[in-house]
């Protein structure tokens, strides 16, 4: 029901039930009313009439009454029957028989007495029919208040026409407006408003159309918009990059798809906060979009993944142009506060229609090639190839395979013993993780440590490793075995990890370790990469009680001065410069300049990878103290090690008995 | 007296008298007197056509004087203040001797008399009957209606009867009518005027004496000529039918000499005896 209609109907209602009480008891009151005013006013005319009359009566003069009383009749229409009537009862008016009237509903009868002196000398009796002028008043009573019940409804009919203008014409074109707005349409026009309440409702509508199409605006950016970098956001790319190609299948136009992927984010988020981590992907962001042109997009997919559309694409070069331009960029330092990082990109390209004609192909094979990128190291470009598909698909394989292989006990771990040079002792094992991968067998490390530290995954397993290794150790210990180091290696990962001493202290609480026996190892590549952060690490590590070695050592870009800083007791020569002795002069000269150096430094020597027993001799004669390698024992499963050691330390009696040389314990 | 026998005033006079036509004798204008039977406009409307045609006839000029009432009237009329007057036969005979009032003119198609009415079902045949009854009449010194039926009570009856004085003659009859009195004395005329459902329920039960009715006279001090003048005007008048038409409202059926002689009987009648001052 419309406002006209819930207005109008209580307004006819009053309307309707005003008219009922005027008909039904104000107008009967009125006439009631008025005929005791009119019957009043007869009595009193009466009375006049008889003071009128009272000389000529009392004289007799009787025509004079008739003359009188004719008049009177003639005036009076209401007076249908007037007699005079003597004392004696005899009547001297009229002449003639008295008419009666008929039975009428205000007829009255009235009397009045004719006194002379207080002496009544005659009575007037009147019949009168007020009938006609009590219905006629009560006509006008009943048209004055028709006219006045006409005059409501005309003004209720005004009312209407004036709700109509200036209510429910705004109103309803309020509603359609608002219909449309809430369809999104902002063109709605309201009309020019007026300074009533109305208007003042078209106002504040104006307004919220207003900020609702500014609302829409924003959200419209930012629902496009990465908030951390301002630059556009997934959903925006997708959207971008469907147009685009759109665009390029009608065009014959070629376009690009970039995926740059940081290396090592997680690393820096995790050890220097979230804030720093955003700053850089803020700094890196736009860095990026400084290197791209205006019209081609640059997006950030979520995390350290950015995006670039370059569109338009005619040769090869200018995609590599953008490329170099990328990674130059982000060579440079990234400075926050005190902290100086740095950072490179992984770089994954497809372009089509080379690489797919649809987004997600193009998007797939962008992706797996910017993985390829990082598997080779990161910091470069790679072009999306077929065969990285295959590749792809097998690393993602891996990578699901490594998670499993955690839960289900997969991996194990081998021992590798080290002997001390000079007596040929057991002095240390080195443990060595594998993975018994149902399906492939077994499986190297180098095949899938790489994917275990991209994925995070290196952080249980290391924890893993440490805690078996250790378990593992006191059994042997248990047994009568011991005395001899354990060996453990450190991925870069852990010694960023700030938690890892507490993790190992964990470690060796829990498994009542002693720290002295334990070692850890890690390579000379990851302890330079951030000297700083691991000196601080290492030292946290030797608080422990734990022995600290290099691992690699020589193949790293380690800068001496650092060297001695880092608090590690043993130097492990790589294997690749073992390989090389006795056959390349210039090996034996670095490998015998290293042992000298590592002694200068007050650290032991381990030589890896020795194989033949020449390496062995001359290693011995540069007082190399300790080694490893298949010229002693491969790896060993734990069971097959613990034989190994019985025997060793069976074999390591006898040869007390038969040597002069002790070994230099690695113990004391 | 002397300015009259001044020889050359005179001389004046009678050549003024010589040379004015005799008819326009002079402009002086003669009171005429009218009792008061009527209202004064109905006076007015019944005498002012007879007199402006009299003025033509005469030549002479007539101003109609009236009192109100009729006692007023009779007074002025006693005094003689009228040059000419249209009078009830009693009045003149009053005035014969202190005014000496001259008839010239009357109705002498009809006479002057009263009637006795009573209602229709009275039981009263006779005039005998109404001895000690209370009888209506308009005024006491109402001539026909009054006067000479209580004469003739008196003085041909010998019975004497209470009257009641209703003030007009149209009281008396719807007195008798109504049964407020036993009988109520009127003339012909009054009677007949009255409306039928009075009329119809009264007969008329005596015929009092007669006389001749109202003349027209004229004061003694009015010359002879203008009498004459105004006499044979009004006769001249009643002589034509138009001129007759005039004179019915008065009313004057035939108009004719009215002499003294015609009036005279009446004085034995008895009726100062019944004249209220």
């Amino acid at each position: 029901m419309g406002i006209r209609a819930k207005l109008l109907i209580p307004l006819l209602m009053l309307v309707a039930v005003f008219a009922a009480v005027l008909e039904l008891y104000i107008v009967p009151r009125g006439t009631e009313t008025h005929f005791q005013q009119r019957k009043l006013l007869q009595e009193q005319q009466l009375k006049l009439l008889g003071i009128t009359l009272e000389e000529a009566l009392l004289k007799g003069n009787l025509a004079q009454v008739h003359m009188t009383l004719n008049v009177i009749l003639e005036q009076q229409p209401e007076w249908q029957a007037l007699t005079v009537i003597k004392p004696d009862g005899r009547r001297v008016y009229p002449v003639g028989t008295v008419p009666k009237p008929d039975d009428k509903p205000f007829l009255i009868e009235l009397s009045n007495e004719i006194t002379h002196l207080d002496s009544v000398i005659g009575t007037l009796h009147l019949i009168a029919d007020l009938s006609e002028i009590v219905a006629e008043q009560e006509h006008q009573q009943r048209n004055l208040f028709w006219a006045l019940i006409l005059l409501l409804l005309i003004s209720s009919g005004i009312s209407a026409l004036m709700q109509d203008r200036l209510i429910r014409r705004p109103l309803n074109l309020l509603a359609n407006a608002a219909g449309r707005v809430a369809k999104g349409d902002y063109q709605v026009k309201l009309p020019d408003s007026s300074n009533d309440e109305v208007g003042r409702l078209m106002k504040a509508f104006g307004h919220m159309r207003d900020q609702r199409r500014h609302a829409e605006t924003e959200l419209q950016v930012l629902a496009y918009t990465d908030v951390l970098t301002g630059l556009p956001n997934r959903a925006q790319f997708n959207a971008h990059l469907g147009e685009a190609l759109e665009h390029c299948k009608g065009s014959y136009e070629s376009l690009a798809l970039l995926f740059i992927d940081l290396d090592r984010f997680k690393l820096i988020n995790d050890t220097l906060g979230h804030e720093v981590g955003d700053q850089l992907l803020i700094e890196a962001g736009a860095r990026i979009r400084q290197c791209v042109r205006n019209e081609n997009l640059v997006a950030r997919l979520g995390g350290d993944e950015f995006t670039v559309v370059i569109n338009d694409v005619h040769l090869g070069d200018e995609i590599n142009a953008v490329v170099n331009r990328v990674l130059e960029a982000l060579e440079e330092p990234f400075l926050y506060g005190s902290h100086e990082m740095f950072i490179s990109p992984s770089i994954g390209i497809s372009v089509y229609p080379q690489h797919g004609d649809d987004s997600n192909r193009l998007i797939k094979h962008a992706d797996t090639a910017m993985y390829r990128a990082k598997e080779d190291g990161g910091n470069c470009f790679r072009y999306y190839k077929q065969e990285m598909g295959t590749n792809m698909s097998r690393r993602m394989h891996l990578e699901s395979g490594l998670r499993r292989a955690l839960e289900r006990d997969q991996l194990i771990l081998y021992y590798q013993p080290l002997i001390t040079l000079a007596n040929g002792d057991m002095c240390g094992v080195e443990a060595l993780l594998r993975w018994n991968d149902p399906e492939k067998g077994l499986v190297l490390p180098g095949d899938f440590i790489q994917l275990a530290e991209d994925t995070g995954l290196i952080v249980p397993i290391g924890e893993w490793v440490l805690r078996s290794a250790c378990t593992q150790y006191q059994q042997w210990r248990a047994a009568g075995l011991g005395g001899f180091l354990l060996s453990i290696n450190l991925s870069a990962k852990n010694l960023y990890d700030p938690c890892f001493p507490g993790m190992v202290r964990e470690v060796l609480e829990d498994t009542g370790m002693q720290p002295s026996l334990l070692q850890l190892e890690i390579t000379e590549k990851s302890v330079m990469q951030n000297a700083e952060q691991t000196i601080s690490i290492l030292e946290q590590l030797r608080a422990l009680g734990v022995r600290l070695a290099m691992d690699d050592f020589g193949t790293g870009y380690s800068s001496l001065s650092y060297l001695k800083r880092f608090p590690v007791d043993t130097l492990k020569v790589d294997r690749s410069f073992v390989s090389g002795i006795p056959g390349n002069p210039d090996v034996c000269s670095i490998t015998r300049a290293i042992i000298s150096m590592a002694h200068s430094i007050n650290c032991k020597v381990v030589a890896e990878g020795v194989e033949t027993p020449e390496q062995h001799d001359l290693l011995q004669s540069w007082s190399c103290e300790m080694a490893q390698g298949y010229l002693y024992s491969k790896p060993l499963p734990a069971t097959e090690f613990q034989a190994f050691a019985e025997t060793e330390s069976q074999d390591a009696r006898e040869r007390v008995t038969r040597s002069y040389t002790l070994c230099d314990n690695p113990i004391g | 007296m002397t300015f009259l026998y001044s020889g050359r005033v005179s001389l004046l006079l009678i050549l003024t008298l010589l040379l004015t036509p005799p008819k326009v004798v002079a402009t002086e204008t003669f009171s005429f007197g009218i009792v008061p039977q009527f209202d004064a406009r109905r006076t007015h409307k019944v005498w002012k056509p007879l007199l402006m045609r009299l003025e033509a006839e005469t030549g002479l000029k007539f101003r109609i004087v009236g009192s109100s009432t009729i006692p007023e009237f009779e007074t002025q009329f006693m005094a003689g203040e009228f040059d000419f007057a249209y009078m009830n036969p009693y009045h003149v005979l009053k005035a014969a001797r202190s005014v000496g009032y001259m008839p010239l003119v009357r109705d002498v198609g009809r006479t002057l008399h009263g009637v006795i009415v009573v209602p229709n079902d009275s039981p009263i045949t006779r005039v005998e009957e109404l001895d000690g009854k209370v009888v209506a009449f308009p005024a006491p010194n109402a001539l026909g209606a009054s006067l000479i039926p209580r004469a003739d009570f008196i003085n041909v009856f010998g019975i004497s009867i209470v009257p009641r004085y209703v003030q007009s003659h149209s009281s008396v009859y719807l007195n008798v009518a109504l049964g407020e009195t036993a009988a109520g004395g009127g003339v012909q005329k009054t009677l007949g005027q009255q409306p039928a459902e009075v009329r119809d329920t009264l007969r008329v039960l005596y015929r009092t004496r007669e006389t001749a009715p109202h003349p027209l006279v004229a004061h003694p001090r009015v010359p002879e000529r203008v009498r004459n003048a105004v006499r044979d005007g009004l006769l001249a008048i009643g002589a034509t039918e138009e001129g007759r038409r005039l004179l019915e409202p008065i009313p004057i059926d035939r108009i004719g000499i009215a002499t003294m002689a015609d009036y005279r009987p009446m004085e034995a009648w008895g009726l100062d005896a019944l004249y209220v001052q």
